[in-house]
């Protein structure tokens, strides 16, 4: 596959998704590559949202202690 | 019988008089200053009074030039020159053409010179003066521990960080034995590990009560101070010695203690904002990305994909329509053939021939006749018409060469 290394940043798999949007919206690509572009793109997406989704919370988290010492 | 004159008279009369006394031609006066001002010609112009009377004066610029102080309102001085009248107001002064300081005003000369000497020895350079601690927790403070300098600090301090140690080191502020007083006192916060940073000052008064401000032993004391020093010497004029020298100057013991001692509650109002601020960007960075993400999801890659799969299927197609054109194409030009060889083949039957009215002959034996003189007259032969036969008799023959 075309990962660039194990554990890409957020920034990193973004730009990934953004580049097989493109690659399969040019329509230059065999069947077999469209498959396997689209099969990465939906992994991609799942990943980017499951750590957005995970920072929100830490920020709420985050946040929620703030408070709590505040009512201290 | 009293003599009448004019005003003119009278004046030039009095000029005449007061100028021909050599006494007053170059005189000294003892006095204190008042009205000092500095005029835009350069001249300067002055009051001498004491106790129960005044005398106007002027120095110009030309004699100004020498002066080797800045004489101020309330020195004592001797002003020496020459009375002369100024006729046309009736009023004589005095032209000083030289200024002397006088009592305190020779102090005032004595401390230019130390002023000099110390700015030459680099001691009040900018940067020999050291940073304030911008969160001090121990403050030490040298002053009168029953003047009202000591209570406005403490006030302002507490009232701005509650939890702030201040230490008094308590001195004389004025008088004898003020000098080495303050002196030893800065000496004494300085062998104090604890104390981050020292005030040195005072309440407001007169010149001479903040003279000891102006000592040697002072300026030496802040000087050799490990601790940063901010002077608080209450007056509104000149900077004295001490100011001079210390790392900071405050105009009042009150704004020394503003300086020193950081306010919590802007503090923390500026936290709170802070705050905010890291939410709000925080927040508007994640929008941001969902917002990314939605578009891409939106995209239709994602949502109509089979539409990509659309080239391929037309693609196929028309392979398809391709190949079948082919095959008819091939078919059609086979049929053709087919048709035109079918047709050549026909014209060789020899039964069609036979169908346009040929006969074949043959001989007894079966063998085909194509020559008259290949039979004889009374030769029977065998004549196949397309339909059934003939058994012919030759009569006669008629060769065609």
């Amino acid at each position: 596959m075309s990962k660039k290394d194990p554990k890409p940043t957020f920034a990193q798999a973004m730009e990934e998704l953004e580049d097989i949007v493109q690659k399969m919206e040019e329509g230059e690509l065999s069947l077999e590559e469209m498959l396997e572009q689209y099969a990465q793109g939906i992994q991609l997406l799942k990943e980017c949202k499951s750590r957005l989704s995970a920072a929100e919370k830490q920020m709420e988290k985050l946040s929620a202690d703030l408070e709590d010492q505040e009512n201290d | 019988m009293t003599l009448t004159i004019t005003v003119s008279q009278l004046n030039s009369y009095i000029k005449t008089l007061m100028e021909a006394d050599e006494q007053l031609y170059d005189i000294a006066v003892r006095g204190e200053i008042s009205n000092y001002t500095v005029h835009s010609s350069g001249h300067h112009y002055f009051t001498l009074k004491d106790k129960t009377s005044s005398l106007k004066c002027v120095m110009f610029r030309r004699e100004a030039a020498h002066l080797q102080f800045r004489p101020q309102t309330g020195m004592s001085v001797l002003a020496g020159g020459r009375i002369t009248v100024y006729e046309a107001g009736g009023q004589y002064q005095l032209y000083a053409s030289w200024l002397q300081p006088d009592g305190i005003g020779a102090q005032f000369l004595a401390l230019e010179e130390l002023k000099k000497k110390m700015a030459a020895l680099g001691y009040m350079d900018e940067s020999r003066k050291k940073p304030l601690p911008p969160f001090p927790q121990c403050v030490g403070v040298v002053t009168s521990p029953t003047g009202a300098a000591w209570h406005d600090i403490q006030k302002v301090a507490k009232s701005r960080w509650p939890a702030i140690e201040l230490i008094l080191f308590p001195a004389l502020v004025q008088g004898d034995g003020a000098p080495e007083a303050i002196a030893q006192a800065i000496a004494k916060a300085n062998a104090s590990p604890k104390l981050e940073v020292l005030i040195v000052g005072r309440g407001g008064g007169s010149m001479e009560d903040l003279w000891c401000f102006n000592s040697e032993e002072v300026a030496m004391a802040i000087i050799h101070s490990r601790l940063p020093v901010v002077s608080a010497v209450g007056h509104e004029i000149d900077f004295t010695l001490a100011d001079l020298v210390a790392d900071r100057r405050a105009a009042t013991p009150s704004a020394a203690a503003e300086i020193v001692v950081p306010d919590s509650r802007a503090l923390e109002q500026k936290l709170f904002h802070l705050e905010q601020h890291i939410k709000t960007n925080a927040k508007m960075f994640l929008d941001s990305k969902k917002q990314d993400l939605r578009q891409l999801q939106s995209k239709a890659v994602f949502t109509q994909p089979q539409l990509f799969l659309e080239a391929s299927w037309r693609h196929l197609e028309n392979s398809g329509e391709d190949m079948e054109r082919l095959m008819e194409t091939t078919c059609h030009n086979m049929e053709e053939k087919i048709t035109a060889l079918a047709g050549r083949l026909h014209i060789l039957d020899p039964l069609a021939t036979l169908s346009r009215g040929y006969a074949l002959c043959q001989k007894a034996d079966g063998t085909l006749l194509t020559r008259a003189q290949d039979t004889v007259p009374g030769e029977t032969i065998t004549a196949r018409l397309a339909q059934g036969s003939l058994h012919c008799q030759v009569l006669n023959l008629k060769e065609t060469k």
